[in-house]
């Protein structure tokens, strides 16, 4: 889809920005420093157009308990455990800006984010941050299921291997969400009119 | 026809077999101070209620069973608490600001309980909770807390939707007041769950 199919099927679009947090990212080496550069540019323009910025980050419990199996069998979550992690620099929160912390992979499970973006009339949701085939992908799909349009920006979304960025990318493109350019999407947010 | 009886003949007013063993867990619903600070607009003179919760959270504790604490929590914004806060502006007494939403004396929760932040009246609603129940192996809930028309009614409906086994303590929930408190009992107990007194709930989860 172009900027303009797309702001031609949403009237309010928000970003969502998922696990922008240095332990998630750094370890992605240059694809993930790609992916905040890109992110960052969706951000600033998002906010200048007066559209809603969220953040979804891990938070656990100390003990992980509220991250059930997923917590279990996947050792490296223990980095969100107990406190959270410091944001990518210049992708912080702003004071505003709200900040919904899960405890699985979609930030549309366990959580009233989904409530929140319908209570603001929102009805596109642009996917940046981290981890392609995590995160993202599982967010994409619920943001699909809740009844948005998803989109994700190629470039500013990363994983921890090419092969599983573009896999995720793909199959986020054949069956479930508009994959985007960071351009385009900056593109888009000046072609819809907030409501 | 006294109303029991009416339900009753309806095919309502129906019963879960407690007398199986199940394995159980307590929730403790938004037990903080705007109820029982005289000062906020918002107290309930649930005093009594309230006492009740506490003989309740130590008996949990003592027949180890997992217990989960909640409250209301919203961005300073509104924003999660979207068309929620737009019709109850009584939310403004639960946000972190407010003096009056800290845990009331006893009813905070401790290292080894479940602290829940929920944004709805259900604490099934948009958190984890069932997912944390399942993993825990839970099958039947207790309920308590605050206030018995609005959260209790909405998580022991809730309950019952996602699979488990609601038990409403009923000395141990409260309303502002005496009639929404008892016609709520009464319509939860026709429709969604059993009621128990602490006492009985004591006994249920097999202490003395």
């Amino acid at each position: 889809m172009t900027a303009a199919s797309i702001a031609g099927t949403v009237r309010r679009p928000a970003v969502l920005v998922v696990d922008a947090a240095t332990v998630v990212v750094d370890p992605l080496g240059a694809a993930g420093a790609a992916a905040v550069a890109g992110a960052t540019v969706v951000v600033g323009a998002a906010r200048q157009a007066g559209l809603l910025v969220v953040h979804s980050r891990l938070a656990f419990r100390a003990d992980g308990l509220d991250g059930g199996h997923w917590f279990r069998r996947n050792p490296g979550l223990a980095v969100h455990a107990g406190s959270m992690p410091p944001p990518c620099p210049g992708l912080a929160p702003a004071a505003s800006e709200l900040v919904v912390t899960r405890s699985f992979p979609s930030a549309f499970f366990g959580t009233s984010l989904a409530a929140t973006l319908r209570g603001a009339a929102v009805d596109c949701v642009v996917l940046v941050g981290a981890t392609t085939s995590g995160g993202i992908r599982a967010a994409a799909i619920d943001a699909l299921q809740n009844g948005f349009l998803p989109v994700v920006v190629a470039d500013a979304v990363a994983d921890a291997t090419t092969t599983a960025h573009e896999a995720a990318l793909n199959d986020l493109s054949a069956q479930y969400a508009e994959v985007c350019s960071a351009a385009l999407t900056t593109d888009l947010f000046q072609r819809v009119r907030p409501i | 026809m006294r109303a029991t009886d009416d339900y009753t003949r309806a095919g309502l007013q129906g019963s879960l077999d407690l007398g199986v063993a199940q394995p159980t867990a307590l929730i403790v619903i938004d037990p903080v101070e705007c109820y029982t600070d005289p000062a906020c607009p918002l107290y309930a003179g649930v005093e009594e209620s309230v006492a009740v919760m506490a003989d309740l959270l130590a008996d949990a504790h003592e027949a180890g069973v997992p217990v989960v604490i909640t409250r209301l929590g919203h961005h300073p914004s509104g924003l999660d608490a979207s068309v929620y806060g737009r019709k109850i502006p009584a939310l403004r007494w639960y946000l972190e600001e407010s003096p009056y939403s800290g845990y009331i004396d006893g009813l905070a929760p401790g290292p080894r309980d479940i602290e829940l932040v929920k944004q709805y009246p259900s604490a099934f609603v948009h958190t984890t909770l069932a997912s944390t129940l399942t993993f825990l192996g839970i099958r039947r809930l207790l309920i308590a807390g605050l206030s018995t028309s609005g959260c209790i009614r909405a998580t022991a409906t809730d309950a019952l939707q996602y699979g488990f086994e609601p038990v409403v303590v009923s000395d141990a929930v409260g309303d502002r007041l005496e009639e929404t408190h008892t016609g709520n009992l009464f319509d939860i107990r026709a429709k969604s769950a059993e009621l128990l007194t602490r006492r009985e709930a004591r006994t249920l989860l097999g202490l003395a």
